[in-house]
């Protein structure tokens, strides 16, 4: 008898993750000697011995109504599941399996709760796959990237992140950090597939944290890490057998992961032994072959049809293809005041509009009555090409620690150009130029007037508060790129500026700030930054929404304290504000 | 002036003639000299100027020469200073040197006490051990809690000794 004709079928417009797992399914099959083929949206026309395979918690939430099967065709459909217990999508999927004709899961966990309630289901181990190897066992090959981290922003993993910095400093780092929404093709935060693995297989620990308050293992992204000689450091989980920590792969308390990752980084024959005894056991200590053949057994039972399925739950309807994607409701706002479209919900007073109005007056009259004061304090440093304009304003924080930050960096900018921008005017400073104004005029005037003062090719757009890693120039300037920029700890958010500049993201939240890198002539382009006193705070803003190209720097080299700027037109009367730029 | 000298006899025209071009020679001197004579008055008043100026000179020599003893005191003291932040420099560095070695086994013995909690699910409650894996357990835990503590007080005593020369260079530059 041959083997059945298994068809994998995923959701159009679901998971790109559950369409590579799937291939990697149907992959296992035919490699153990069944049929298996793999299909999206619609499940094809049936033969007359086809079983079909979904991930029910996605395929049934994403389908349009019309296009899900009829219940003759739900009578010879596997569930696979793949969801821990404890989330809202493994209760869907317990919800589901009963309308299914056979169920495997992924998971020992979630297998022995679904057995527990009642559901026939058996369990698939993933396992090795030449789908996934990118390395192929090679112990000399090189990696470029020390430690990555693969997982989408959140707050608690941000802070944890952030949290790394210092003990990664000294070592190459790439976190990918995208934003919590459905990811389509490859970009500079997101790997699919093939990218992925040559990123893993290019890396030598990957560093895992577990979303929100899940505390389960990322099988698939662990495996996925393993099969190409990535080191694994996870915080602790709840099913991590088979694999052994210490020997398989590392387990360290999740605020320990960045020293973790460095002691492991000087020890190169640890190193060497965990990724040889990782990859072993996905290749010889998983038994993938076999779960294909379960599952080939298991599509054999249901050939028929005849297997006893309950109805469909009721489902809520798939919303139609919006023509914009969902934007992440968490990606931290660069200002600790105003985020954008969500900031202009409350109604705004009389006496506000008029008190943004005499703010705007105010500026408007120092920028044309202060005083302003040139003080040279040390000779330039002709050589790498990079001047530092940093703006001090008014309940900023002494800037002479960043300056320190950077004279101790590991390539010297040329020039530091310090602006008190209605700051006292500092005695003493270690900054190549000191421009004291008199009263405030705004950071775009205070950028301008230190714009005027810089001979470099590139320039480094800091502000008071920052602290800079020893590493900042050095790893901007290697970006090559127009505009370079990082992400930078934060201690509320944990990272903010952690996305690349998008269109469709400016234009609802400013989410990236200062700590960029520019070529002048980008900035002679832009005639350097709004001086508009309306638009205070809003500087760096505007800046990235002219900005045509730019590369993320995927590793934390700025610290910033919270700022708490005074009060400003955008606090006062954001619709305004907001609009103007819009 | 009649210049007819047709009527005189010959001899003296003769001489008449050569006088006169005498007079235009003598006229022409004349103008050389005192061209020559306002030249050296000029040179007069220069020099008299310079002597001024070398007397006043030479009357401030004493304080210039006060002065310069006074800088070459001085650069020798930055000098002796420099010498010395410099072998405080060198000695920080070395202390860095053994703080960041110190760091970095703190490190390795962290990652061994992290191993050896490793194998602990989360959500397993310590009781659930056995007694002597409990209290190992337990010991490790303290062990990598202690280490993380000492870990971050050496981070923060890296970060203070090495500021500690920009911090003396700001004290004495103030």
């Amino acid at each position: 008898m041959t083997s059945p004709d298994l068809c994998l079928v995923s959701a159009v417009g679901g998971s790109v993750f559950m369409e590579e797992l799937l291939e990697v399914v149907a992959d296992a099959v035919r490699r153990a000697g069944g049929r298996a083929r793999t299909a999206r949206g619609r499940f094809p026309e049936p033969g007359s011995d086809t079983v079909y395979v979904v991930v029910p918690h996605e395929y049934f939430y994403v389908t349009p109504v019309a296009d899900r099967p009829a219940p003759e065709l739900l009578r010879r459909t596997i569930a696979f599941c793949v969801e821990h217990p404890g989330t809202m999508t493994f209760d869907r999927t317990a919800a589901l399996v009963g309308s299914l004709a056979g169920a495997v899961d992924i998971n020992v966990d979630s297998t022995g709760e679904l057995r527990r309630r009642g559901v026939a289901v058996e369990h698939f181990q993933l396992g090795y796959t030449p789908l996934w190897d990118r390395w192929g066992g090679d112990p000399e090959a090189d990696r470029s990237v020390d430690v990555t981290y693969l997982g989408t922003a959140e707050r608690r993993r941000s802070l944890l992140l952030n949290g790394y910095s210092r003990d990664l400093d000294e070592l190459r780092v790439r976190l990918l950090t995208p934003p919590h929404e459905p990811m389509g093709p490859e970009r500079v935060d997101f790997l699919p597939g093939e990218a992925k693995f040559a990123h893993l297989a290019n890396s030598r620990f990957l560093i895992n944290l577990h979303r929100e308050q899940s505390k389960a293992l990322e099988w698939v992204r662990v495996l996925e890490a393993l099969t190409n000689g990535c080191v694994v450091l996870t915080e602790p989980s709840t099913d991590v057998e088979p694999l052994l920590p210490g020997k398989h792969l590392v387990v360290a308390s999740a605020t320990s992961l960045g020293a973790v990752a460095a002691a492991l980084a000087s020890d190169s024959g640890r190193e060497r032994d965990l990724r040889a005894a990782g990859y072993d056991f996905v290749r010889n200590g998983l038994d993938l072959p076999g779960s294909a053949q379960t599952l080939i057994s298991l599509a054999t039972s249901l050939v028929d049809g005849r297997a006893e399925v309950a109805p469909l739950p009721p489902l809520p309807e798939p919303a139609a293809s919006p023509t914009e994607k969902p934007l992440a409701v968490d990606t931290p706002s660069w200002d600790p005041r105003f985020a954008g479209v969500t900031s202009l919900d409350r109604s705004v007073s009389e006496a506000e509009v008029m008190a943004c109005a005499l703010a705007v007056e105010r500026t408007t009259f120092a920028q044309r009555a202060s005083g302003r004061d040139w003080q040279d304090h040390r000779p330039a440093m002709p050589g790498s090409g990079v001047d530092v304009l940093i703006v001090q304003r008014p309940g900023e924080p002494d800037p002479d620690g960043l300056v320190l930050d950077l004279l101790g960096g590991t390539v010297q900018p040329e020039r530091i150009l310090l602006c008190g921008d209605g700051t006292p005017a500092p005695t003493r400073s270690n900054a190549t130029a000191v421009l004291h104004h008199e009263m405030p005029l705004g950071r775009g005037v205070a950028r301008n007037s230190l714009l005027e003062r810089s001979a470099a090719d590139h320039v480094l757009v800091l502000d008071a508060g920052l602290r800079a890693s020893r590493h900042l120039v050095e790893r901007l300037l290697a970006a090559d790129a127009d505009v370079a920029h990082c992400p930078i700890g934060d201690p509320k958010s944990g990272l903010v500026a952690a996305l690349p500049p998008e269109r469709h993201r400016l234009a609802r939240i400013p989410y990236l700030g200062c700590g960029y890198l520019v070529r002048r002539p980008v900035l002679d382009k832009l005639g350097g930054w709004t001086a508009d006193p309306l638009l205070e705070g809003l500087e760096d803003h505007v800046f990235w929404r002219s900005t045509e190209s730019s590369v993320l720097v995927q590793q934390v080299l700025l610290q910033r304290q919270l700022p708490d700027p005074p009060v400003r037109p955008v606090d006062l009367h954001p619709q305004r504000v907001w609009a103007s730029i819009c | 002036m009649n210049d007819d000298l047709s009527d005189l006899p010959g001899p003296v025209r003769a001489e008449l003639t050569r006088l006169r071009a005498e007079r235009v020679v003598f006229v022409s001197e004349r103008e050389k000299l005192l061209a020559q004579l306002r030249e050296a008055d000029e040179s007069a008043r220069e020099l008299l100027a310079d002597r001024d100026r070398l007397a006043a000179q030479v009357a401030e020599l004493p304080e210039t020469v006060r002065s310069s003893e006074e800088q070459t005191a001085s650069i020798e003291a930055l000098r002796a200073e420099l010498a010395t932040a410099r072998q405080e420099r060198d000695a920080l560095r070395n202390e860095l040197t053994g703080t960041r070695a110190e760091r970095d086994a703190l490190r390795l013995r962290l990652l061994d006490a992290e191993v050896v909690l490793g194998g602990r699910e989360p959500s397993a409650p310590v009781a659930a051990a056995s007694t002597s894996g409990a209290d190992r357990i337990a010991a490790a835990e303290a062990r990598a809690a202690h280490l993380a503590r000492e870990l971050a007080a050496t981070r923060a005593t890296v970060s203070w000794r090495v500021t500690a020369p920009l911090r003396a260079v700001r004290r004495k530059s103030r």
